[in-house]
């Protein structure tokens, strides 16, 4: 069930917020949170009824061994249960996702034979097997683990976050779900989950989409070998820099939006990366849980900034080129992520023996960099993009190839195209306009003067309706969200 | 500064401002040529040829065929055409509108485009051996606003998806009419037009360009296989206790009244049957409120394993077949169709 698709506005939503409002208006507030894990497990058996199992073992299998990495037994039996559970989750990930691709490249090296077993992939397996990694580990180095299952279940399957994250510490939505079985919710939250959440839907249908529709073509015909203009591939690769930047901008502000909806604050995972300095800064923008679970769980484990500074940047690189390959089992991933890592690595290497150089930040140096750290991450996006390595590699021989100045897009798309460009480069994003914290030491709505400022007012009810409307008006022809294949 | 609204009166003017938008976007105007040419969820096109057979081509239209694949594969105008003058020395004008996939909507909706436009002597509507309950996925495809509010909203499994599905459909073609949409034609050219006959029983076209003869034949073995296999996935005729029969069609039974309503013409139906099903099955037509002289196509070709491209298809031969069928019955019931003329 996509967030931008009918059933999901007009029917799963609707449902779920009536229901759960209803609940709650009758302090039922215990039926509120058990209604909320219900509603996750049918928003994820929409997909696939024997996936939920999936999902349902692996909460299960999880909740088990986290009580025993966080119980009284002896140091070496939660050892053992938090490296089963890692060694588990990792297992699972690696069956669905990565055996067939592993094993085509073993044939190929060796000489051998793989059958494909092309397991359909549990949609959000990565997300919630990471979620669960960190919740083992966390278990086992605080001694302390959930107790309510019903609460452990809802951390993982949480609809607004299950599919595509924010990939979510369980420090974050445990003492939310408590609160939510206890007491009355801040209802001031839902106007502003309503309106992040239209900002984010306006996003993805509006811009994402016909960016994508526009653009499709021109990577098809790369795929299908056919010949490519320089002015037709600098147009695809600028193209799915937006593309994708709306898609997972929207998705984001769509999730914040649900969760602020059902009293639940999600952590902030886009935060305008494109306005970034340097890749570093760019990875602390974009998708800013998934950087968080490689600094903490994989760049730590594997000896962090212990050691020598060339020790360091091993590590540095090896977390990011790990965070290439999760998106998905293919080279054009392993590429992607390994030209990120080298790039951060020289990042690192630059701020550790010349630093003046990554100090430097005077206007026009800020916008060589901006401009530098741009053509950089478009051009990395083509790997990501493209089918295969050989599509990808046309695309970028032909990037100075001569030919008629045809872009082939429509001059409304390249329209779109110089807006969307225009709002990720310099407008401020939705969450900056909402004034929105996942901090839960922090108030929200704000209170205070200059924080967002958006507010529930007449006009942006009208507001929030158009880009409702928008939204519904493009499930017409639906798409789905770019990190939900991953 | 603007007076801030509480959670609820927020949702409320939300709730109105949303409803509103909505309800407006049924209002946007588009072009119907547009329309037809989108409708690309099919296996092979023709709703565009459709339009512009009724819209541009000012060839009159004395029989219009409505149906499904059935009647799009096995009946072929032009022979049915020539058949019946050197029958009845008359010259008529056959369209065969048949499109794929079953659902009455949809028949109505192109009845009416065709009654609206050229204003047929004779309507003619296709009977199977069996009837579907499910409305056609194509309709919130073709029809008007209007005809997707006014369709029966008991016993239509789609009423509500149409439903919320045509506020998208209205805006895209908006969308489409005023950005304009590089894939769609803008006006009618002749040139891309395949003249006044769609004629699709000797080959089939996909929707990619594909073309496939349908000069295929089976032997008797695999065609009971293929039967066979058919009618595992086909329903009795009656699903309903015997006190809810009358709810059972009411669909069909519903948009067949519509269609000889909007029929300026006479109204008559073809029955083209499946392999393996000969005889009309004439209680299913009595609760369809079929009320008109049927030509029947069954019988012995019904039996014969050399005339079926597949369980419920005509191949070429069977087409020739059947079409001659028809232009003789046509010729003996309506002998007045049309008018003197030399013969094609």
């Amino acid at each position: 069930m996509v967030f931008s698709s009918y059933v999901f506005l007009l029917a799963f939503l609707p449902a779920v917020l009536i229901g759960f409002y209803a609940l709650r208006a009758r302090r039922a507030y215990h039926a509120s949170v058990t209604f909320l894990l219900a509603a996750s497990f049918v928003f994820y058996a929409y997909w696939s009824l024997p996936h939920l199992a999936v999902l349902i073992a692996s909460i299960g299998a999880n909740y088990a061994l986290g009580r025993i990495a966080a119980g009284r037994r002896s140091k070496p039996v939660r050892r053992a249960a938090t490296a089963l559970g890692i060694a588990g989750n990792l297992s699972l990930i690696f069956i669905f996702k990565y055996l067939d691709f592993a094993g085509t490249n073993l044939a190929a090296v060796t000489g051998g034979q793989w059958t494909l077993l092309n397991f359909l992939l549990p949609i959000g397996i990565s997300f919630f097997t990471f979620q669960q990694i960190a919740y083992l580990v966390d278990c086992y180095t605080s001694g302390k683990a959930e107790r309510s299952a019903r609460d452990y279940a809802l951390f993982v399957s949480f609809f607004p976050q299950l599919i595509a994250g924010p990939i979510v510490h369980h420090s974050q939505t445990r003492p939310q779900f408590a609160a939510l079985a206890k007491a009355p919710l801040n209802l001031d939250m839902l106007p502003y989950g309503v309106l992040i959440f239209a900002m984010g839907l306006f996003k993805k249908a509006m811009i994402a989409d016909p960016i994508a529709r526009a653009i499709d073509p021109i990577y098809a015909a790369a795929a299908a070998g056919d010949p490519l203009t320089a002015a037709m591939v600098w147009t695809a690769m600028v193209g799915y820099t937006l593309q994708i930047y709306f898609d997972f901008s929207g998705y984001c502000d769509m999730a914040i939006g649900l969760g602020l909806m059902l009293g639940v604050r999600l952590p902030v995972n886009f935060n305008s990366p494109y306005k970034a300095k340097s890749i570093i800064e760019f990875w602390r923008r974009w998708h800013i849980t998934l950087s968080n679970f490689l600094r903490d769980y994989v760049y730590i484990p594997l000896g962090g900034n212990r050691g020598s500074q060339l020790f360091r940047l091993r590590n540095i690189f090896l977390t990011m080129l790990i965070g290439g390959i999760w998106h998905g089992a293919a080279w054009t991933f392993v590429i992607w992520g390994a030209l990120h890592a080298a790039m951060i690595t020289a990042n690192h290497a630059l701020r550790v023996w010349a630093p003046m150089l990554d100090r430097w930040d005077d206007t026009a140096t800020t916008v060589v960099k901006r401009m530098g750290l741009l053509a950089f991450v478009m051009l990395a996006w083509v790997f990501f993009r493209a089918d295969s390595l050989p599509t990808a590699m046309s695309i970028i021989a032909a990037l100075g190839a001569a030919g008629p100045a045809s872009v082939g897009v429509e001059p409304a798309a390249l329209a779109l195209m110089a807006v969307a460009a225009g709002l990720a480069l310099f407008a401020p994003n939705s969450l900056e306009i909402a004034g929105y914290t996942a901090n839960l030491q922090r108030r929200f709505p704000p209170q205070e003067k200059g924080l967002g400022v958006l507010r529930p007012t007449p006009l942006s009810a009208t507001a929030a309706a158009i880009m409702l409307a928008c939204g519904i008006f493009a499930a017409w022809r639906p798409a789905v969200f770019i990190y939900f294949n991953f | 500064m603007e007076k801030h609204l509480n959670p609820v009166r927020f949702a409320v003017a939300l709730i109105i401002a949303l409803s509103v938008l909505l309800c407006a976007s049924l209002m946007l105007p588009h072009d119907r040529y547009f329309r037809f040419q989108t409708y690309d969820n099919v296996t092979t096109r023709k709703a565009d040829w459709i339009y512009e057979r009724l819209h541009f081509d000012t060839t009159p239209v004395d029989v219009a065929l409505i149906g499904t694949s059935r009647t799009a594969g096995g009946l072929s105008a032009p022979l049915i055409e020539q058949t019946y003058c050197t029958q009845t020395g008359r010259r008529i004008r056959v369209a065969n509108l048949g499109l794929p996939e079953t659902g009455r909507n949809l028949h109505y909706v192109v009845a009416r485009e065709a009654a609206r436009t050229k204003a047929p002597a004779l309507t003619v509507i296709e009977l199977n051996d069996v009837e579907t309950r499910k409305p056609h996925r194509g309709f919130i495809f073709l029809a008007d606003a209007q005809d997707v509010l006014a369709a029966p909203a008991a016993i239509n499994l789609n009423y509500v998806s149409d439903l919320i599905r045509l506020p998208g459909r209205q805006a895209a073609l908006f969308a489409q009419t005023t950005l304009g949409q590089p894939t769609l034609r803008n006006s009618f050219d002749p040139n891309a037009y395949p003249g006044a006959h769609m004629d699709r029983t000797a080959q089939q076209i996909s929707i990619d360009g594909e073309t496939k003869s349908r000069d295929v034949t089976h032997s008797q073995a695999k065609m009971n296989a293929l039967r066979a296999k058919r009618m595992q996935h086909v329903s009795p005729t009656w699903l309903a206790p015997e006190p809810l029969r009358f709810l059972e069609y009411r669909f069909s039974k519903t948009y067949l009244n519509r269609i000889r309503q909007t029929a300026r013409g006479g109204v008559a139906y073809v029955y083209i049957p499946a392999y393996g099903a000969p005889a009309p099955p004439i209680a299913l037509f009595d609760a369809l409120g079929v009320d008109g002289p049927v030509i029947d196509l069954g019988g012995a070709a019904a039996l014969d394993p050399s005339l079926w491209i597949d369980a419920t298809h005509f191949n070429a031969n069977g087409a020739r077949a059947a079409s001659l069928r028809f232009a003789n019955e046509l010729a003996r019931t309506h002998p007045t169709l049309g008018e003197k003329d030399h013969c094609p």
